[in-house]
């Protein structure tokens, strides 16, 4: 069975070598802390637990071709079923904070995740990740910069 | 002349995709023609009447726009998504999905200049009159290799291009 991750959240940091190890370090956690933000975000809107599949079944099938309806603001929420899907997500720490590049990820590798992301004849695409990106993208970058820059200003640098 | 980027590249990929009609081969069996009915602008999951199975193999598309990228060039980026699906093998949609790819990487103004024939998407004449669009890069951007749904019990792959127009 293959595998696929569709639209994982991204988090790169790299240009680090000429700062010294207190403003790497402050990268580093400030990865660590937009991960874990994203964690969250992405948990939450793939956690609905209000509508059940009878429940959605009996509103028309809202995710389906036939009725599609908006049901939720994002329309990109996923309900929980069985929880195998909300259990497949995982957070893929930053490894260091001494190489090029710093770098972190949330990814989903439960087989359903394709199907839910890109749709299929039957039941139309959420695409919640691309959702979670364009929403809390510049957010998570802010606060990583913020962070590197508060180290920066406190190492004396500019 | 950027409101109507979007629907031109639509109308072009639709042209590209449809005449000749697409033609593709299974383990060098004989030569299959994909009919211009079973290739569709929409996204998958809207492409049929209520309660109508889609016609198998099936090739559906959609164009999206990124907005203008420079305030001084009326240039485009935009996104083409391709799903093909059949109910039959993960041959049919990968086969399918390599004459696509044939198509479109002809289709830009790359393949023009490469002296691979008059294929771009700008030159595409629909109903004689051209389409006042000109694409200057058709690249594919990500792939997701044939897989069977169950619940649907078809084969999908789907494929994400990057389309720079002006």
């Amino acid at each position: 069975m293959i595998r696929a991750t569709i639209e994982g959240l991204d988090m790169t940091i790299f240009g680090l070598e000429q700062f010294n190890v207190d403003v790497r370090e402050a990268a580093f956690y400030a990865v660590l802390e937009a991960l874990q933000k994203a964690f969250e975000a992405c948990k939450t809107v793939i956690g609905a637990d209000d509508h059940s599949l009878r429940e959605l079944a009996l509103m028309g099938h809202p995710y389906g071709f036939t009725h599609p309806q908006q049901i939720h603001d994002p329309d990109v929420v996923v309900h929980i079923q069985s929880g195998e899907y909300e259990q497949a997500l995982r957070a893929v720490s930053p490894r260091g904070a001494f190489g090029e590049i710093i770098e972190a990820q949330v990814v989903n590798d439960s087989h359903l995740d394709r199907w839910i992301q890109e749709g299929t004849t039957q039941m139309r695409a959420r695409p919640w990740m691309a959702w979670i990106t364009e929403h809390y993208g510049p957010e998570y970058t802010d606060l990583i910069m913020a962070r590197i820059t508060a180290a920066i200003e406190e190492a004396g640098g500019t | 002349m950027a409101n109507r980027t979007v629907p031109a590249v639509r109308q072009a990929i639709y042209a590209a995709l449809t005449a000749p009609p697409l033609t593709y081969q299974i383990n060098a069996g004989p030569t299959l023609t994909l009919p211009a009915t079973s290739i569709q602008n929409r996204p998958i999951w809207s492409a049929v009447a209520s309660g109508t199975e889609p016609p198998s193999p099936y090739v559906t598309f959609t164009v999206g726009g990124r907005g203008n990228i420079g305030r001084f060039t009326d240039e485009r980026i935009l996104d083409l998504k391709i799903w093909v699906s059949s109910t039959t093998s993960d041959d049919d949609v990968t086969e399918i999905y390599e004459a696509i790819r044939a198509r479109l990487h002809l289709a830009d103004q790359n393949g023009t200049d490469d002296g691979l024939g008059p294929q771009d998407l700008s030159r595409v004449a629909v109903a004689g009159a051209t389409l006042g669009v000109n694409v200057r890069e058709c690249v594919e951007y990500r792939v997701l290799p044939a897989e069977f749904e169950k619940a649907s019990g078809r084969w999908y792959l789907s494929a994400v291009y990057t389309i720079v127009a002006n």
